[in-house]
Order: structure tokens, then sequence, then C-alpha cells
């Protein structure tokens, strides 16, 4: 057996090219938030709390903008070929924003937190962790696993001090620390401790709204300097202020899920056949956007519901994030198809941390949600909608292989369209990108001139 | 009686009719004043550091003393000369920075700049701007007085481009790396050092030193590095590590502290806090150079002990050395890069910068004059990228000077070596 060691330079932390003319430090930025604030634990919470986690926590990995794991926390992962014990190296001298240091015992049990939790199925294939001195951990692998360092790239392997599941106040080695949240927003301010460089704003407020139209005013009155949700309302007035429209990758799918209801079969059957994912991506969702590939046969949807619920019309809540402004006309068009199917659907849109509740839950008839890639890899995004509504079967693929063959038709959940996030950001501010899981990344953002 | 009334009314007339001859840049001193006045209220409560930049010594150091008077007159706590950075102004605990730069264009003077309001609150923002001000007037004889005609020789000046594949160079310097009697270029990436010889057409690679060793503790989110080849010794850094590597001719690369500079005798340490920028309290010795600079470099081989350093503020400074003829206040000019560096060549001594043309597009390489007024001597536009490395010396062995420019083209993921002389 070759022993191969990945062993990864140094040199791929330094991915920032910029023009000679360096970022400006400083300079504050308001912005909105993909779905409300609903805690600062990277192992539950929407979009918008994923957003903040990664802000404020380290992983030891990154997936670049290639898609491949570049050294974060890490220095080195040593995980030979067929084997199943690995070892990481990590940074030294790293510390909290509190000024602790970070150590291997910090990255060991937040690992085992993760391994325990249902949320951390995308480290399935790890059996264990523990702390091998200041700044080794081993990793006890279930099945030998080249695809490590892209796992511990994920949401599930950041670092909180001790482990514990961060409080109010979380404490992280992030380019962000928190200054103070409530339900509409999170103040941050740049950690100057982060071992990858203090971040070039002084100040980022992420907030929610209410509305479209409060979001797209907001920006259009300069309150916030990067909206998420405005182009519709934009497109309607007319956009007054400029802004640049900057896409991550298409990598974020919507879905909808049947939850533990009788005849879920059934009814996951007719959604499927009964939603024109076409319509719903064109008027909708819109660009940058592809549909889900799937038969679109609303008269055989209609005559499976007349099948089974003879003379009646059975009546379904769909969940939505009451913050998201875009699931909610998305649930509106699953009302008016199913509606012509023959089921009566109500829309239950509660608030953001409300809907966590319940999808955590298992409360649930149908759910309309969305799953993006813990991670850039294909079987990875598909295992990510597994896990919406169960994520030990999730788990259970992922500790079987790398790639275990999924099938949807399996699951409660109909996929629907697959969309890229887009901000649209003040022309004066630059470097702001989106990566895979729709998240924005804010350290490298900067104004171009104070 | 009624004839001495007489005789004071008549000299009252007299002193009404002909008032003092005022200048013209007194006129623009208060014009500057009573723009900025509104906002420095309450005047009697107020710190005030007055800082003019602009390519004329002269002109600022008159216009900044007779703001200063002026201001005084106001009834200000107190007014003196600072210098433009207003994390400076509001460490030395002054509340207001009356910032201004000065241009010429169009045969007017132009003043443009800001009051600025500082406070160590930590309920208000550390610095707000209160004011945009401007004023610009007509040049006459008086003003063009200050404005010395460009004594530049005008030279022919040619810039052309050497491929040297992938390497996104941060850092270039010229010498006798090996202790051959010839030049090399040596470049650092993030990770590397590499060496480069002329070979009459083109640069050839030969030798690549990696910048291992513990990594640091904290960097700046972009990296920065800097090289020094001085006597056979070739002393390189890059933000990554803890520590440079140093190499003497053919030797063993042993560890170095601290990040040097071509033409200075002084070492650095970044500023703390993952920032990209050095500060003087850093560096040893610390004398001449900017409280926070993003790059400095030294004359080499020219009659004085030139200097010129770049702030985060993309400010350059320049020092013209000890010459007798040398204005106290250094020389700036606002505006210009990250990078600079200096070079005598026969027909004078230059200072070039890299100067941003507009943003998303390609650099420029701007080399001045180092006389007042620092006058634009040649511009390198349309080069294929951003400009990351400026260093100067003689690389192709006809013994003059070029300055040499790593230019990056991101996308296409390539770096030429443009020579400039």
């Amino acid at each position: 057996m070759r022993a191969t060691t990945l062993a990864i330079a140094l040199a791929t932390l330094a991915t920032t090219a910029r023009a000679e003319t360096r970022a400006q430090y400083g300079g504050a930025v308001q912005a909105a938030i993909a779905s409300a604030p609903t805690t600062f634990d990277p192992l539950r919470g929407g979009p918008g709390d994923a957003e903040v986690a990664a802000l404020v926590f380290d992983t030891p990995f990154v997936a670049g903008a290639d898609g491949k794991p570049r050294p974060s926390l890490a220095l080195a992962l040593d995980n030979a070929d067929g084997a199943t014990r690995a070892r990481l190296a990590l940074r030294p001298e790293v510390r909290f924003s509190d000024g602790t240091l970070l150590t291997a015992r910090d990255v060991a049990a937040s690992l085992s937190r993760a391994l325990r939790d249902p949320a951390g199925w995308m480290l399935a294939p790890i059996k264990s962790a523990r702390a091998v001195g200041e700044e080794t951990v081993e990793l006890e692998l279930w099945r030998p696993a080249p695809e490590l360092a892209l796992l511990l790239a994920t949401p599930a392997a950041a670092v909180t001090p001790g482990g514990a599941a961060p409080g109010k106040r979380p404490i992280g080695s992030g380019p962000f620390v928190v200054d103070g949240s409530d339900a509409a927003g999170v103040r941050l301010s740049p950690n100057a401790a982060c071992f990858a460089g203090r971040a070039y704003l002084t100040s980022l407020a992420l907030r929610s709204f209410a509305t479209r139209s409060d979001e797209a005013g907001s920006y259009e009155v300069g309150s916030i300097q990067v909206a998420r949700h405005a182009m519709a309302a934009l497109d309607a007035t007319g956009a007054r202020r400029a802004a640049i429209a900057v896409d991550g990758p298409q990598a974020l799918t919507g879905f909808v899920a049947v939850g533990r209801i009788a005849d879920a079969d059934v009814v996951r059957r007719v959604l499927a056949l009964a939603i024109n994912r076409d319509r719903l991506r064109r008027l909708t969702v819109r660009e940058p956007a592809s549909v889900v590939k799937a038969p679109y046969d609303p008269g055989r949807a209609k005559s499976e519901v007349e099948r089974r619920w003879p003379g009646t019309r059975p009546k379904l809540s769909l969940l939505v994030d009451s913050s998201r402004f875009d699931d909610r006309d998305v649930a509106e068009r699953i009302l008016a198809d199913l509606a012509r199917a023959g089921i009566d659907v109500a829309i239950d849109a509660v608030d953001a941390a409300g809907y966590q509740a319940r999808v955590e839950a298992g409360r649930y008839e149908l759910l309309l949600g969305s799953a993006a890639p813990p991670a850039p890899e294909a079987a990875l995004g598909t295992l990510a909608l597994v896990a919406a509504v169960d994520p030990a079967a999730a788990r259970a693929a992922l500790q079987r292989a790398a790639t275990p063959a999924v099938s949807l038709e399996d699951t409660r959940v109909v996929p629907l369209f697959v969309r890229a996030a887009r901000l649209y950001v003040a022309p004066e501010l630059r470097d702001l990108a989106i990566d895979g899981a729709g998240r924005a990344d804010w350290a490298d953002a900067h104004w171009l001139s104070r | 009686m009624g004839r001495r009334i007489g005789w004071l009314v008549a000299l009252a007339f007299l002193t009404a009719a002909e008032p003092s001859p005022r200048g013209t840049l007194d006129a623009f001193a208060d014009a500057v004043v009573e723009r900025a006045r509104p906002h420095l209220s309450p005047a009697r409560d107020l710190d005030v550091a007055v800082a003019v930049a602009g390519s004329w010594p002269r002109l600022g150091d008159d216009l900044t003393a007779l703001v200063i008077a002026r201001l005084r007159a106001l009834g200000l706590r107190s007014v003196a000369r600072g210098d433009g950075d207003a994390a400076w102004a509001r460490a030395a605990g002054y509340e207001r920075l009356l910032r201004l730069d000065l241009d010429v264009g169009g045969g007017r003077l132009r003043a443009s700049g800001s009051v600025l309001a500082l406070t160590s609150s930590p309920w208000a923002d550390a610095v707000e701007t209160r004011a945009h001000l401007y004023v610009e007037m007509p040049l006459d004889a008086e003003l063009r007085a200050y404005l010395p005609a460009v004594t530049t020789a005008p030279g022919r000046w040619q810039a052309r481009g050497v491929p040297v594949g992938d390497v996104d160079v941060l850092a270039l310097d010229v010498g006798d790396s090996d202790g051959d009697g010839r030049n090399e270029v040596v470049g650092v990436t993030a990770t590397d050092a590499i060496v480069w010889a002329w070979d009459g057409a083109r640069l050839v690679e030969r030798r690549r030193v990696p910048l291992g060793g513990r990594p640091a503790a904290t960097m700046p989110r972009a990296p920065v590095a800097t090289v020094v080849v001085e006597k056979g010794a070739v002393t390189a850094r890059s933000s990554l590590f803890a520590d440079g590597v140093s190499w003497l001719a053919r030797g063993r690369a042993l560890p170095a502290r601290g990040y040097v500079f071509p033409g200075v005798t002084t070492a650095c340490e970044l500023a703390a806090g993952g920032v990209d920028w050095f500060a003087a309290a850093g560096c040893a010795p610390s004398g001449g150079l900017p409280e926070r600079f993003w790059s400095v470099a030294g004359l080499r081989g020219g009659a004085r002990a030139a200097r010129a350093a770049i702030d985060p503020a993309g400010t350059l400074w320049v020092s013209l050395g000890a010459a007798a003829t040398a204005p106290a206040m250094p020389l700036t000019v606002r505006g210009v890069g990250a990078q600079v560096a200096l070079v005598a060549l026969d027909r004078g001594e230059f200072v070039a910068t890299s100067e941003p043309v507009q943003a998303g597009e390609a650099d420029a390489v701007v080399v001045r004059a180092l006389t007042a007024g620092l006058p634009v001597a040649y511009r390198a536009d349309r080069l294929p990228g951003n400009v990351r490395a400026l260093a100067a010396g003689d690389v192709d062995g006809d013994g003059k000077a070029e300055i040499v420019a790593a230019v990056r083209d991101r996308a296409a993921r390539r770096t030429e070596l443009w020579m400039v002389n």
C-alpha cells in the first residue's frame, strides 16, 4: 500500500490575487441576508445562518473556487490510500476571537459533536476524532475516504471552542466576530486575530426584511448596499440606483418535500407530475437557474388524486420560511399547480426560527426549501437533498461510499430547479463572492475608496 | 481742532482707498477657510490638523501656513500642521483633520479635500467626513512662480516585456545574486524566490528557492512579499511564513528575520492585526519612514540618498535626500498604486510607481523625475495586466539601469517582466 500524504502547500492559501492597487481597509456595509437569523450553530439553521457561521467559524479546509479543498486551519492531511486512519496537522498559533489558542482538542471536540448530531451527516466516513498533542488530530474512519479533505471543508467541520454549541455571542476564529444580533439581523466586525487576515470592512450588518419591496426600497435609498431579493421589485419600479449582479455557482436546489403523512408516496408522485417546473423558473426563480428534468403530466397527476381520493379534494399545508421571499413566490405557483391536480394547499408561512424548528422535528405536511451542497461535489449535492428530510439516511449512504448510488425517487423529496444565489451590489463594493452554498464571502469585500 | 479732524478724516479715506495688497495665495487660503469654517464649530473646543498634499513643496508649505494662520484667527483651540493620515491625527488627539490635495490643470490651481471629524468615542464612527472642499483659481504670475518648469531631459523612453510564465510575482529586485559579476532578476511569489538571468533575448530561470518554515501566526488576506539583492546576498520574505530566507551566492538558504526593501537599510514587520501595511514603529531603524506604508525603496547608485514610500492611502512620499537644495517637506503624489522603485539613469534620477488606470483595467507604470514637482517623465500604458512589483537595476548587462515591472494577466495566468528605460 502506497502511503500518500496529502501535503497541501501553504501556497494554495494565497489565492486572492489583486490588482496592484490594494484593497482599502474601512467602511461599513449593510446587506440583506438570505433568511432571517435564528442561530449561530454551524450545524443548525437556514441559509442566512450558514452565511453568518461561515464568517465566524473556520474549518480545517475550505473549498476553493476550482472546487478543490485547500487548507485553512489545517496544514496538511495525512490520508493514506486505503487506510482507515488519517492525521490532520493544524496550523500553530491560531487563536479564537477571545484570544484563546485554538488547539487540536477544539478541533477533535467539534468534529465529535458533529459526528453525534444528525446535522453532521457530511462527516459520515469519520468514526471518531481525537487530539494527539496540540496540533494533530487523529481521525478513525469507517472506510477509506479519499474525499476526506473536502468533507473537512463542510459546515459540519466548523471549529468552536471546546466543540461546544455557540451561544448568543459566538467565539470563532473566522474573519468576523458577532457584535450583536436580534430576530432581524446580525452585526459583525472584523476579527483582528484572524490568522488569514483582517477583513477589510469595519462593520457588516446583515439583516432580513419583512417584504421584498422593503428590501428593494432600502437598497434604492442607500440604507443597504447589497440586496438579495430586489430584482422583481426593481423590475417593477425601474432601478433608481445602480447595482451590479454577482452570481454564485448554479448549485442551490429548490425542492418540495412530503412530510410523514398518510399516502406520502402518492402525494410525492402527484407533486412530481403536477408542478410545471419550467413555468416556475420563468415566473419566479428566473435566471440564472435551470429546471430539474422530470415529466410534467398534470392530467396523470389529477387522475392519481381522483383514484386515491375519489370525490374529495385532499387538503395539505405547505410550510414556507416567510423570510425567504423567493420561496413564497414559488409556493404560490405550487399552490396553483396542485389546485389544478385536485389538491388544495394552504401556505403555512412561519418565521425563520419556527420554520427551522418544525423542519428539524419533521412537523410539516409539505415543505418548501432549498438545499445547498455542503462542498462542491455532485454526490454531496444529492445527499443534501436527502438530508433535508432524513439526515440519518444521508449519513448511512455516505458512510457506505464516497459516491453512493442514491435515487431521489426513493425519498420524500421532489427537486424543482437548480439556481444560483444572486446579489445586487453597489458598484463601489468590490471582491464580494458567493460560494457554491450561496453564502456571500465578506472577508475580501472592500470599498473601492473611502 | 477742526483742521486736525479734517486731516484724520482724510487719512482714514486714504487708508480705505488703498488696502494693503493681498496675494492670490492669500485669497486661495481665504476661500479654503471660508468653506471649512461652518464645519469647525464649536471653534474653541477643537484641535485641528491641517494637511496639504501636492507635488509642489513650497506651494504646499505656504498654503498650509496661511490656512493655519486663518484658522487660528477663528479662535480654534489649536491648529497645527499634520500629515494626511486620519489614523495618525486621531491618535495624536486632533478632533478635526482638514485635508487638501493640490492639483494643476487647465490653467487653474485646484484644491480638493475634506474636513474629517475624528473621535475616540466607541459610539461613533472613528472618522466621519463632515464636508468636501473644493476651491479653484486661475494661475497667475504669483501661483505660476510656485510651479517650477519641467527640467527633465526628454530622452527616449522604451518599454518591452519578457514572459516568465505563470508566477504571481509579489516583489522584485535586481542584483548579482550569485557572485558572477552579472545581475539577475529575483522575483518572489507567496511561496518561492525565483532567480532569472538575461541570456541576450529572454529571462531564463536559474534557481528557485522555496520560502518554507513556520507559517505566520497571522497574515494579510492578500499576501505581500519583499526581496533585496545586495552584495551577492538575497533576502526574501513572504507574509505566509513567520520567517524569510537569505542566501549568499549559491549557498544554502537560511532563515532571516524581517521584511527588507531595496536601497533602504531597514528591516520591518507587518503591522499587527492581519493588515497589509508596515508600521514605522515596527522597523529598525524607523527614521524617515511614513508612519504606515505599503512599500518603500531607496535610490541606489545615485548622487543622493533619495527615498520613496507609498502609504496605505495610496500617497507617494518622496524624500529627495540630504542635498542642500532639497526641500524640508517630502513631495507627495496622491492616487498612486502600491509599488515603487527609484532608479538612477544617465539622464537623471527617477521614481517609478504603479498606477491604476481604471478599476478592472490594466495598470500603468508612471516615471517621475526626482525634482520638485515630480514631473511625469514617462508613462507606460497598455501593459498586459496589473503591475504586481517594481524594481530597478541593470538587467541586460549594458551598464545602464532599467525599471523592471512584474505585470500579471490574472485571467490568462501569465506574468511578463517589463523593462523600462
